[in-house]
C-alpha cells in the first residue's frame, strides 16, 4: 500500500504572480517523482493563462534548501520543496 | 582566517567590507564588481527593482561558486559575494563581488567567473518597477537547463 505524501512547495519569482499563496500543499501517492510534483503544481496553478504556466513550469527546477533535484528523482517521504523558475540575479 | 564570505542581506551593501575581507599581506590584487540598479531596461523607464531569493539554497550555491573559483586558480584566492534582497531604487547596489589574489589576472578572472555564474545559477529573481506603475519579473536562465548544459552540453529539458 502506498503512503500519501504531503509536499509543501514554496513559490518564487514570477510564480508568485500566479498564486495568492507563497506556498502550495499537494498530496501524492508515494513514492513520487519530481516530474509528478511539477504536474500537480501545473494543475493547481493553471487558470486561463495555462499556456504561460505550462511554459514556466517546464523551465523551472525543483529544489530543497541544499540542492536542485532531477525530474526523475524519487520522493518517498513528506517534505518541503521549492519550485525555482528561471533565475536572474545580479 | 576564512577565505570565503557569502551573504544574503536586506540591508544596504557596503563595498568597503568586501575590500577589507579579501585583503591579505600576500595579495597584490583586489578585483571588485558592483551591480547597480539602472534607470532603463528594454526601452522601459525603471524606477526600482525588487529581489526575491531562496536564501538557504542561494547561500549554498554562492559558497559552491567560491570553491569552484578557488579550485580553478593556481594561486590562492579570497572570495566575497553579497547579494541584496528586497527593493532598491535607481543606483542602489544589488550585488558585491570581490576577489583578492597575489596577481591581477587571477583576480579579474575569478571576479568575472563569480558574477557570471551567479547570474546563471543562483536562485535569485528580480522584478522591475516602471515609471508607468507596472511591474514585470525579468526573464532569466533555467536552472535545469544549466545543470544539463554542464553535464552533457546537449539536453535542454529538466528530464
Amino acid at each position: 500500500m502506498n503512503d500519501i505524501l504531503e509536499i509543501t512547495v514554496q513559490l518564487f519569482g514570477v510564480l508568485r504572480s500566479h498564486s495568492k499563496e507563497d506556498t502550495l500543499k499537494i498530496s501524492l501517492n508515494g513514492p513520487c517523482s519530481i516530474k509528478d510534483i511539477k504536474n500537480s503544481l501545473y494543475e493547481l496553478l493553471k487558470k486561463e493563462e495555462s499556456k504561460e504556466i505550462e511554459e514556466i513550469i517546464s523551465k523551472s527546477a525543483i529544489g530543497n534548501e541544499t540542492e536542485i533535484l532531477r525530474d526523475d528523482a524519487l520522493i518517498s517521504k513528506s517534505m518541503q520543496l521549492a519550485i525555482l523558475p528561471p533565475v536572474c540575479g545580479g | 582566517m576564512p577565505n570565503t564570505f557569502v551573504n544574503i542581506s536586506q540591508k544596504i551593501l557596503i563595498p568597503e567590507k568586501a575590500i577589507d575581507f579579501v585583503n591579505d599581506p600576500a595579495f597584490g590584487a583586489t578585483s571588485l564588481f558592483l551591480g547597480r540598479i539602472r534607470n532603463q531596461n528594454m526601452g522601459k523607464s525603471v524606477v526600482g527593482v525588487s529581489y526575491d531569493i531562496f536564501d538557504p539554497l542561494a547561500h549554498e550555491l554562492l559558497k559552491t561558486l567560491c570553491v569552484e573559483a578557488q579550485q580553478n586558480s593556481e594561486f590562492p584566492l579570497k572570495c566575497y559575494i553579497e547579494h541584496f534582497k528586497g527593493y532598491l531604487d535607481i543606483g542602489g547596489i544589488s550585488v558585491v563581488v570581490a576577489v583578492g589574489s597575489p596577481h591581477r589576472y587571477e583576480a579579474f578572472e575569478a571576479c568575472q567567473f563569480l558574477i557570471e555564474e551567479l547570474k546563471h545559477r543562483a536562485p535569485i529573481w528580480k522584478k522591475e518597477h516602471y515609471v508607468s506603475g507596472e511591474t514585470e519579473w525579468v526573464q532569466g536562465h533555467s536552472l535545469c537547463m544549466h545543470r544539463h548544459s554542464q553535464k552533457t552540453q546537449k539536453h535542454k529539458s529538466c528530464s
